[in-house]
């Protein structure tokens, strides 16, 4: 095994597109941080020369509440949520195409055929690349969460008066909905972790597809349309379903993952779970657990297929 | 004699087309094989059932004494199949680095062992280059390299001269005389009928998925041989053949001299016809063995097969 890591090291450390999603992903997620955390440091309001006078401090409330509302997501540790929640799309895109490069290549440039006449033993072979694979995910993942970790502190956002987000400015309805309360480190541990079954979902999805199709290209588009195609059926069950049909959709992957991550949202207070598919017709709520479960066997499930596919391959690039 | 390769009744079919059809073989230690057949013949497909690479619809092989799966057995088989395949971000050297390291070889010996293989075909000036700049035939010089990575016992090559300069070609056959002498096995397959005739002491040839011959080298060139027997006369060389056709032996006329006939001698020899002419009062004003070539005896064996 300790060669097969070692090889892999000689084949990964000189890959562009490896150190682009490492290094980019990170700096990706820090520029739309930073881009963000001016845009809140400068919330725009009324002036007060223009308010009546019987207004101002009404006004001067709604404004010190937006203040303090825009300022929130920039806070730690909240930040750290709010940095991966801002990659969320590019880290899972990402791992589907280190995932779907890093295998399907060795079909496209034909040195599977190489590798197999060097190392027969195809199981270590694709234990070694997996291992790989959720090392970078997971580097690239830590970079951003230390970065949402330190940015308040490179990039300083001024709540102002946090105390206006209780004086009842919120009822007033001129905040955009959203939390208001305070959220702890593990919450937002607890949504950047979803995130990242996420992305390992994504990489898992576009793996298999790039082992069975057998090219980087085709791994992305295969994955890219079984999510497309489950995410219509599902919804076209979960609209006509009845009964103890209305289960099936939520064994989907797409549905699981996305269930997941609003439940960590909601749980570490940054989302009321309204809105979503959550308030789609036909949707049905499973316990937690079960939905982990579910979304558990998907991923070793997936997982487990590579292995499948490529013990039963044939080579004949 | 033990066997380097030895494969029995290989049957594989691609979708209801046979690309193998009952394919045996046997590869003597220390020979020079040469596995010629036509573009399409199944010469590759044969290769990587060999290899292991594909699985077989039915038969069996053995190479090196064991499976073509087991890891034990390629770590002694160098192999070329088809187009030369490499990473083309890295350098030719690290490429060899990397296949060393795949197969077990500690750094430092992975590393001396691409340094030796790369000088072996003479690409030691381009050791650092990206392979991806490489021509095709410096692909082909590196894939020969890799062959010779791990020191091996059979080295199996397809078409190892594809896409060389005459410069690379003549090196290639002549390593490949260099690891015949060495006492390695080889397996080579080509449509070059020359490479064969030069280089290999037993031949196989394929059409169609089919073995149509197979044997010593030598003794498939003696079966297309032919005495070419002159006469002065038309008359003497009608009545010639007349003769020869009592006697049971084809007779044919030379296309490219006059009153000259080409006779296929058989199991009687040169002598036995000349002494039957002669009974006859017949007397060739020459008589010579003209040698077939490979070529010949290819197209006279796959052509209308």
């Amino acid at each position: 095994m300790r060669s097969l890591l070692q090889a892999d090291w000689l084949r990964i450390r000189r890959r562009w597109d490896v150190r682009i999603i490492v290094l980019g992903i990170p700096a990706l997620a820090l520029l739309s941080y930073v881009a963000g955390a001016i845009s809140a440091g400068n919330p725009q309001g009324p002036s007060m020369g223009e308010v009546p006078p019987q207004y101002q401090a009404q006004v001067a409330a709604q404004v010190a509440a937006l203040r303090a509302f825009s300022a929130l997501p920039y806070q730690f540790p909240r930040s750290i949520a709010t940095m991966v929640e801002g990659t969320t799309t590019w880290l899972v895109l990402s791992a589907a195409f280190l995932a779907a490069s890093l295998l399907g290549n060795e079909f496209s440039w034909g040195t599977i055929r190489n590798v197999v006449l060097f190392h027969p033993d195809r199981l270590r072979y694709l234990g070694a690349r997996l291992a790989w694979l959720v090392g970078l995910v997971l580097v690239t993942f830590a970079a951003v969460v230390a970065l949402g970790a330190i940015a308040p502190v490179i990039v300083r956002v001024d709540p102002g008066n946090t105390s206006a987000l209780t004086q009842g400015s919120a009822d007033m309805g001129m905040l955009p909905p959203g939390p208001t309360g305070p959220v702890s480190l593990g919450g937002a541990l607890l949504v950047a972790a979803s995130l990242l079954c996420l992305a390992l979902a994504g990489m898992a999805l576009a793996g298999l597809a790039a082992l069975k199709l057998r090219s980087t290209a085709s791994g992305i588009l295969g994955a890219g349309m079984y999510v497309v195609v489950e995410g219509i059926v599902a919804a076209l069950v979960m609209s006509r379903a009845s009964g103890d049909l209305r289960y099936v959709p939520q064994l989907a992957l797409t549905i699981r993952l996305t269930a997941l991550l609003g439940d960590a949202q909601v749980a570490a207070g940054l989302s009321t779970g309204d809105g979503g598919q959550t308030s789609s017709p036909g949707w049905v709520a499973l316990p937690p657990v079960v939905g982990a479960a579910i979304l558990t066997v998907w991923l070793f499930g997936l997982l487990g297929l590579w292995f499948v596919v490529l013990r039963r391959a044939e080579i004949d690039e | 004699m033990d066997a380097a390769i030895e494969a029995h009744g290989l049957v594989r079919h691609f979708g209801s087309v046979p690309a193998v059809d009952g394919i045996s073989l046997y590869v003597p230690r220390g020979s020079v094989y040469g596995f010629l057949g036509p573009n399409g013949s199944g010469k590759t497909t044969t290769i990587r059932l060999l290899l292991g690479l594909l699985r077989p619809d039915r038969g069996s092989i053995t190479l090196l004494g064991g499976s073509p799966r087991d890891a034990s057995c390629l770590a002694q088989v160098g192999a070329i199949v088809e187009r030369p395949a490499f990473y083309p971000y890295l350098s030719a050297h690290e490429n060899l680095r990397l296949f060393a390291t795949l197969a077990g070889m500690p750094s430092a010996v992975g590393s001396t062992a691409a340094d030796r293989a790369l000088g072996v075909v003479g690409l030691s000036a381009v050791a650092g280059r990206k392979v991806g700049g490489f021509s095709t035939g410096m692909k082909q010089r590196l894939a020969v390299a890799l062959t010779l990575l791990r020191d091996p016992t059979l080295v199996i090559l397809d078409e190892p001269t594809n896409g060389l300069d005459p410069a690379g070609v003549v090196d290639v056959r002549a390593l490949i005389g260099q690891l015949a002498r060495s006492g390695r096995t080889v397996f080579l397959s080509t449509h070059v009928l020359t490479e064969v005739e030069q280089l290999c002491d037993r031949v196989a040839i394929l059409q169609r998925g089919r073995l149509v011959a197979e044997g010593l080298t030598s003794e498939l060139l003696e079966q297309g041989q032919r005495l070419a027997i002159a006469f002065d006369t038309g008359e003497e060389a009608g009545r010639a053949s007349r003769v020869l056709a009592d006697a049971g032996l084809e007779a044919e006329a030379a296309v490219d001299r006059e009153n000259t006939l080409l006779v296929t001698p058989g199991r009687l020899g040169s002598s036995a016809v000349n002494r039957l002419l002669a009974g006859n009062d017949l007397y060739p004003a020459e008589l010579v063995l003209r040698r077939a070539s490979l070529e010949s005896v290819f197209l006279e064996l796959t052509e209308g097969v």
